[in-house]
């Protein structure tokens, strides 16, 4: 007979072991896949507080542990644990305050011509955007363009239907596209020489 | 809206807007100029190309402790179900409680004791029952018991003697009560000994009690 090493295991049958045995083997091989692209997301979702999502990526696998039974094995783990990482940061959701001003400064800061610079200003800038949006268009932008699920991946993890999905990425982007162009006329040229 | 929004989104990712077609450049002007199509488009691309990589580590996975089957915890529905299994259990295993008859009204007492003071002794008649029926009463024998009185009287104690009496009544003999000194403390027939009830000796009927031949 095959044995089957742990690492070798589908993310469904650790689980599956966690569900039925309490494993906590097979429960550290799934936080040795998945911690890193959580944290990620964590970071993205949470304005870039390292601690708080450092916290929250602990925190997802206790309550892996305390809500094993609500696991369906029929469908796929990744799509459960990120509907779960949604809903964290869907009640922990806060706003930045001072989100505007700092696209408004970041925008005149650096002088043009220094592409290199530029591109990382405007990757901050997209960033402070993403954080000014609201929870369910923030979290279809994230999934979508930052962590690279599909859109019907991304359906099943925020529990909405497709149209719904690319109802709330058309308005995310619409809504982005507002507030960099709002700051700077000048910009939009720029941006397409970063391009 | 949200049909619009869903069809406008498909054109953004997967077209140009040079690429549009004549219908689908029509649906577009509705309610996006050309600068604004390219301008989402644009950024929808960047994002795409952008995935920022998050430099640092998540930390080590800290697990509670390994518990036992005891201290394990179990969803809410199945401590839910334990409890009412434990509430059914209760109420199908528990002790039958014992019947507690009703007081029945107007019951005669199965043991009658008459008690009558003639002259120096006290005579109780005792009427037992030895078969109860339910709300019947059988009568088997009479048995007379002579108690003397005790020392807490001041009568003297003058029995009779032997023979019988004028009117054929055999002298009562003397129960001796076992354990005893053949005394008893009554305080209820010493009470009624003491009375001083005040009677007269003419209606003394003590007289048939005393043989033939003896006076004082």
């Amino acid at each position: 007979m095959q044995k089957i090493f742990i690492n070798q295991q589908s993310d469904e049958q650790l689980m599956i072991q966690v569900m039925e045995h309490h494993s906590h083997p097979a429960l550290v091989e799934l936080h040795r896949r998945y911690a890193k692209k959580l944290l990620g997301y964590f970071v993205k979702m949470l304005n870039g507080d390292i601690d708080r999502a450092q916290d929250f990526v602990q925190d997802i696998f206790l309550r892996l542990l305390e809500k094993k039974h609500l696991f369906d094995p029929e469908k796929k783990f990744y799509t459960w644990v990120f509907t779960i990482a949604g809903n964290m940061c869907k009640t922990s959701y806060r706003q930045p305050a001072y989100q505007s001003l700092t696209i408004n400064e970041e925008l005149h800061r650096s002088s043009p011509g220094e592409n290199l610079a530029e591109k990382e200003r405007f990757h901050r800038l997209m960033e402070q955007s993403v954080a000014g949006l609201e929870h369910h268009h923030r979290t279809v932008f994230v999934l979508r363009y930052l962590e690279h699920f599909s859109l019907n991946e991304i359906a099943e993890i925020t529990e909405a239907s497709l149209g719904t999905v690319k109802s709330r990425l058309f308005y995310a982007t619409r809504k982005m596209t507002e507030q960099l162009q709002a700051f700077d006329p000048r910009y939009e040229t720029n941006l397409f020489k970063l391009l | 809206m949200e049909q619009h929004e869903a069809r406008l989104f498909d054109l953004l990712e997967s077209k140009d807007f040079s690429e549009l077609t004549a219908e689908e450049l029509v649906y577009v002007g509705e309610y996006l100029t050309e600068d604004e199509y390219r301008f989402q488009q644009q950024l929808i691309r960047a994002a795409q190309d952008w995935a920022p990589e998050v430099e640092i580590e998540p930390l080590p996975l800290k697990l509670p402790e390994a518990v036992g089957p005891l201290r394990r915890s179990i969803p809410l529905y199945q401590a839910l179900l334990a409890v009412a299994a434990v509430i059914v259990l209760f109420v199908v295993l528990r002790p039958f409680r014992e019947t507690v008859l009703a007081p029945v009204e107007n019951v005669e007492p199965l043991t009658k004791i008459k008690t009558e003071i003639v002259h120096d002794t006290v005579v109780q008649y005792i009427s037992k029952t030895d078969t109860v029926v339910l709300r019947e009463k059988v009568p088997m024998r009479q048995e007379v018991v002579h108690v003397p009185v005790t020392a807490n009287s001041e009568r003297s104690d003058h029995r009779p003697a032997g023979g019988k009496g004028s009117n054929g009544v055999k002298p009562a003999e003397e129960l001796i009560l076992p354990g005893t000194d053949n005394t008893m403390e009554l305080p209820e027939l010493n009470e009624a000994a003491m009375r001083n009830e005040g009677q007269s000796m003419r209606k003394d009927e003590t007289y048939q009690l005393i043989p033939a031949g003896r006076g004082w």
